[in-house]
């Protein structure tokens, strides 16, 4: 076996399988006089120095990347050592934050960390301290609590060198003693000073990554292809690598990232409380919480081995040239071999983008996997530079871990939900919530009042608003406020603006500060408009009341009813005017109320997305039956998607159903998710379509593409849930046919024959 | 009623209007590319493993899918000759009596019941297949028409394809080449690109399962190829049928000799057999398995000695 294979089997046969301890919970700092005198924020870099210091580690079999990061993981949270006092406690507990509120989502400038170092950065702290605006006590100890963590990191790299140092004096091979006495030296040498080969950069980058995510901060890897490839290329070409030897260090590192993976539901800890993933709110406004809480168990499935983490590859540089290199094509290389969940890989197309880059993409894609996903450069370049960001910055771009763009080592990101669908559901059942049996939502009067169309929509239109600026406005009364209670100074040292305007990253130092509305739902709600228009309004099937009737009682006894919502109103995705104008008006509303909403406040940049990321199903959850014909807390379309079962004429309609609306504003992001039948895509003529399919979806300005193959696990889900897979169509030579509608026997065949051909 | 139906009928004949079952976007295995297939109804063919029954008869007629039926009952009402009854908690229409009215389809909210085949205009037909264009352009795509049988609608045809070529979008026919020549030539004038069925190359054994004999066929082919248009060579591998090795034989040589650009093998299946009980149609074919992988391996083998590429599947 060699190196590659070595590494993957032991992810695969041991660390998968392996509990991970959750170090953290339990500790404490305070148990010293003098570190309780201390400001907050030097005690939170007193807490990662002691975490840095103290958390376990271990050097692991074969690998060229050395260091173990401490357990945490989305769906369930983290553990932390303490370091707030109990009335630092307490107020923060008012506005539903604690020290676990620590938002992560932005890289650090990992670009400036390898060109600079840790010295470097230091020494740009140091010459803002001696600056004379800068004397007061609070900046002060910004930039001391900046220093602290920063040399907590060089100590930590230091721990690994004396590991692997002595590992390398008790190592019998020598092959593999000389490797260790390398780690060692590139443990001593980064990220403490700029690095100067491929190994030194990858290991900068890892030791990065790993201290800040000990630290609570779930943060992406940003462009890697870009930042790495100036070693890469140096190393290659004054051979002191080989093609064989980048591929080894690039698995190696790869592998890093996939140690934490627990495979066994039962190695599982929950560690979220509501303050996980908060920015602050008033407790009792429960809108406003991101809530990972509900009955089912499936939720947790969906967030677990994972941690915000993504690598975007390819795409324009700076200078407006097309980026993509030899790494980019390693990086997806390596990937596709590992068959990992995470990191999450994007690929961004330029312009330029190389039909080689198209055909790796398309030939990782065709075999099931939903990733690479896709980013178009061109729009989302210039959304950001309509919005005021320079364009060497916005052709910068990343993503903050998971689709949502941004610019990377120098934002401050968040984002927050609209939920469309539950927001029509408050209008027609006056401010309920039909799952939850309570008044949440505005009552603006009854639904007599709507006497058609028109007026129903500026219910819907106020419904919608209200909850944008509601969010808006929660967002900027809540900036600053995580900084009293769990402030960021490591990765504020990291990231650019920070150490500049002498404010952490939660006080507003960052150089840019990005929030986006996002758009929940869409679709679901969309298609029920659309019923709602023909089949109250204009056909005068069944009048509002009625059919809020009906909703409430999730349409019990009249499945003729839902049948008709349900087919006899158009969907979105299916390029059909009557309901994608709807859709294009809704964008256009919440576009407008953001741009009034965005001159209010200047310093934000508001960009705008349309997701649900992963959670589709607990959205879903939370919302009861809807006039689209869906049943109650069944599971809503994933971000900009059609329903489910809602597209009947393939991906092209769907395509153009998304691209027919403006979408200048939403930089941020808004995937479309589309599914292809392997039997569509095999061969190269299969290949090359699929190529030409995503081509077509780009000249056409669609922003995001995630495109999954239909396999066996699909079909046989879509014979237990046929509802949610009514547009599954099976294709073959002149005919097609929906899986659905099938008799269970040739239902059986095809599943068998989809398994054979991938 | 019956006045509008002649109208039409004149309409059909001088190429106006033609009836179509489907516009399927996002087609990949009928051509080239990402294409839009048009399905014409109607066929001079009656092969007993067909899996578009819908598209023998010309004219829209009433389908009912027992599958999608949700048992409300709406539709025994509405049936103005009272046509539907339940029998055994199942749905059951004396389709003999239908006057397509609709109404029964009206209320079946479900869409268990539907009208297969409805009229199109040429302009109709082409606005709704460029809204795809981009997806042509960048997959060497294009438009297909297929069926049912499109020669049946040969003037139709040969108009929407002309202005197809006028809009620069790639062609194709798939046809089963039973058709006068003189129609024929005219709805190649206009074509890329023929996918042509070959069934059997017996007259006798082509008769018996087709309903007509393959003279006219093999005469039409050799006129296509000298009428130097690429031709895919289709054969539906129909067990017990035309899967032997001499019929093979003889149709890989028909592939040679005319120069055929590929062979496209199309392994028979049971999709179309819901189909078939909705037309309410008999169905022949409903128990007779599907070849293996082994014997199309074989075929595939066989025909490939030819020198000409062989596809098992569509494109």
């Amino acid at each position: 076996m060699n190196r590659m294979e070595k590494l993957k089997k032991r992810l695969f046969d041991v660390e998968f399988y392996t509990k991970k301890e959750w170090w953290g919970e339990g500790l404490t700092i305070l148990n010293n006089e003098e570190v309780k005198k201390e400001p907050l924020v030097v005690r939170k870099a007193l807490a990662s120095k002691f975490v840095l210091e103290h958390m376990p580690a271990e050097l692991k079999k074969d690998e060229l990347i050395t260091g173990i990061a401490r357990m945490s993981m989305i769906g369930f949270g983290h553990t932390y050592v303490e370091y707030a006092l109990p009335e630092e406690l307490s107020e923060a507990a008012k506005v539903n934050l604690s020290p676990l509120s620590v938002w992560g989502h932005q890289p650090p400038n990992y670009e400036r960390i390898l060109k600079e170092g840790l010295c470097g950065l230091r020494a740009r702290i140091e010459e803002y301290r001696n600056k004379e605006e800068n004397q007061d006590a609070e900046t002060q100890n910004l930039y001391r609590a900046m220093t602290i963590s920063l040399d907590a990191i060089s100590a930590f790299s230091r721990r690994y060198k004396e590991m692997n140092k002595i590992a390398a004096e008790k190592e019998p091979d020598p092959v593999r003693k000389q490797e260790l006495l390398d780690i060692a030296a590139r443990c001593d040498k980064v990220p403490d000073y700029p690095a100067e080969t491929f190994a030194e950069a990858l290991q900068s980058v890892w030791f990065i990554y790993l201290c800040l995510q000990s630290n609570m901060e779930n943060i992406p890897l940003g462009r890697s292809d870009q930042y790495l490839y100036p070693y890469y290329k140096n190393d290659i070409e004054n051979e002191i690598i080989d093609e064989q030897m980048a591929e080894e260090l690039v698995t190696s590192f790869l592998v890093k990232f996939n140690e934490r993976v627990q495979m066994n539901p039962e190695h599982w800890e929950d560690h979220t409380d509501s303050t996980t993933y908060s920015f602050g709110s008033d407790p009792e406004d429960i809108s406003m919480f991101i809530d990972l809480e509900n009955d089912e168990s499936y939720n947790y499935g969906v967030s677990a081995n994972h941690w915000d983490l993504n690598v975007i590859l390819g795409g324009v540089k700076p200078d407006g040239n097309d980026g993509t290199n030899d790494l980019t094509y390693l990086f997806l290389k390596v990937w596709g071999y590992l068959e990992v969940v995470t990191p999450v890989v994007s690929v961004r197309f330029g312009p330029e983008a190389p039909k080689k880059l198209y055909e790796a993409c398309a030939d990782i894609l065709r075999f099931g996997s939903g990733e690479p996903v896709i980013y178009n450069d061109k729009p989302i370049i210039d959304g950001y530079v309509r919005l005021g960001i320079p364009v060497e910055d916005a052709r910068d771009y990343s993503n903050d871990g998971c689709w949502e763009t941004l610019i990377p080592g120098k934002s401050h990101y968040s984002y927050a939900h609209m939920e469309a669908l539950q927001l029509l559901e408050y209008q027609m059942q006056r401010g309920d919530s039909l799952v939850r049996g309570v008044k949440e939502g505005p009552d603006y009067g009854p639904l007599a009042q709507y006497t058609n169309f028109e007026e129903f929509y500026q219910g819907f239109r106020k419904q919608l608003l209200h909850k944008l600026v509601q969010v808006t406005e929660n967002r900027i009364k809540y900036y600053g406020a995580s900084y009293k209670i769990a402030p960021d100074p490591m990765i504020s040292a990291m990231i650019d603006g920070c150490v500049e305007n002498g404010r952490d990253i939660t006080a507003g130092g960052a150089k840019y500060t990005i929030f986006s509305p996002l758009i929940t739902g869409l679709s679901d709600c969309v298609d029920s408009l659309a019923a709602i228009k023909k089949l109250v309004y204009e056909e005068q099937k069944i009048s509002i009341e009625e059919l809020a009737e009906a909703l409430r009682n999730d349409f019990a006894g009249n499945e003729p009813l839902r049948q008709m919502l349900l087919n006899r109103a158009p969907k979105f995705g299916n390029d059909d005017e009557y309901v994608d104008s709807i859709a294009r008006r809704m964008i256009r509303d919440v576009e407008e109320k953001t741009e009034e909403l965005s001159k209010k406040y200047p310093d934000v940049i508001m960009p705008i997305g349309i997701g649900t990321f992963e959670n589709y199903s607990k959205f879903g959850h939370k919302v009861g039956a809807s006039a689209s014909g869906r049943h109650a807390q069944e599971a809503i379309g994933s971000n900009y998607s059609p329903a489910f079962g809602a597209d009947k004429e393939g991906p092209t309609a769907a395509i153009k159903s998304v691209v027919a609306a403006d979408l200048k504003r939403f930089s941020t992001g808004c995937p479309l998710d589309m599914q292809v039948n392997s039997n569509e895509t095999s061969g190269n003529n299969g290949l090359q379509r699929l190529c030409g399919l995503i081509k077509a979806f780009l000249d056409l300005g669609g922003i995001m593409l995630t495109i999954t193959g239909v396999n066996e696990e699909v079909l046989l889900d879509a014979q237990v849930n046929p509802d949610q897979y009514r547009s599954l169509r099976v294709r073959m030579g002149g005919l097609s046919a929906y899986f659905i509608a099938l008799p269970k026997e040739m239902q059986d065949v095809l599943i068998k024959k989809t398994k054979h051909n991938i | 009623m019956k006045q509008e139906l002649n109208d039409r009928k004149k309409m059909m004949a001088q190429g106006d209007i033609a009836v179509i079952t489907d516009i399927q976007r996002y087609s990949v295995h009928d051509g080239p590319g990402i294409r839009s297939l048009v399905f014409f109804k109607g066929c001079p063919l009656r092969c007993q493993w067909c899996h578009n029954p819908e598209t023998h008869d010309p004219l829209p007629e009433l389908l009912f899918n027992d599958e999608l039926c949700i048992g409300c009952g709406a539709c025994v009402v509405e049936c103005p000759t009272q046509s539907i009854s339940v029998v055994d908690n199942q749905i059951k229409t004396e389709k003999q009596n239908c006057l397509l009215k609709q109404q029964c389809v009206d209320v079946c909210y479900a869409g268990a019941r539907k009208i297969s085949g409805h009229y199109y205009t040429v302009d109709e037909v082409y606005e709704k297949v460029i809204r795809d264009r981009i997806f042509y352009d960048t997959t060497g795509g294009g438009v297909t028409l297929s069926g049912g049988e499109v020669l049946v609608y040969w003037k139709f045809a040969a108009q929407l394809l002309q202005k197809l070529k006028h809009g620069g979008i790639h062609t194709a026919i798939e046809t089963c080449g039973y058709s006068p020549w003189n129609e024929f030539e005219k709805v190649l004038d206009y074509t890329d690109l023929v996918l042509y069925d070959v069934k059997h190359c017996d007259d006798t054994m082509h008769r018996r399962f087709t309903g007509k004999g393959n003279r006219l066929i093999l005469e039409n082919l050799k006129k296509v190829s000298d009428f130097n248009r690429p031709v895919i060579i289709r054969i539906p591998v129909i067990p017990g049928f035309n899967d032997t090795r001499k019929n093979m034989q003889e149709v890989a040589h028909i592939a040679a000799e005319i120069g055929a650009k590929e062979i496209h093998l199309l392994p028979f299946h049971q999709i179309g057999e819901s189909k078939w009980d909705s037309t309410g149609k008999t169905y022949h074919f409903r128990n007779i398995e599907e070849p293996s992988k082994e014997s199309m391996a074989e075929i595939k083998q066989m025909l490939a000695e030819t020198g000409v590429p062989v596809v098992v599947g569509g494109s």
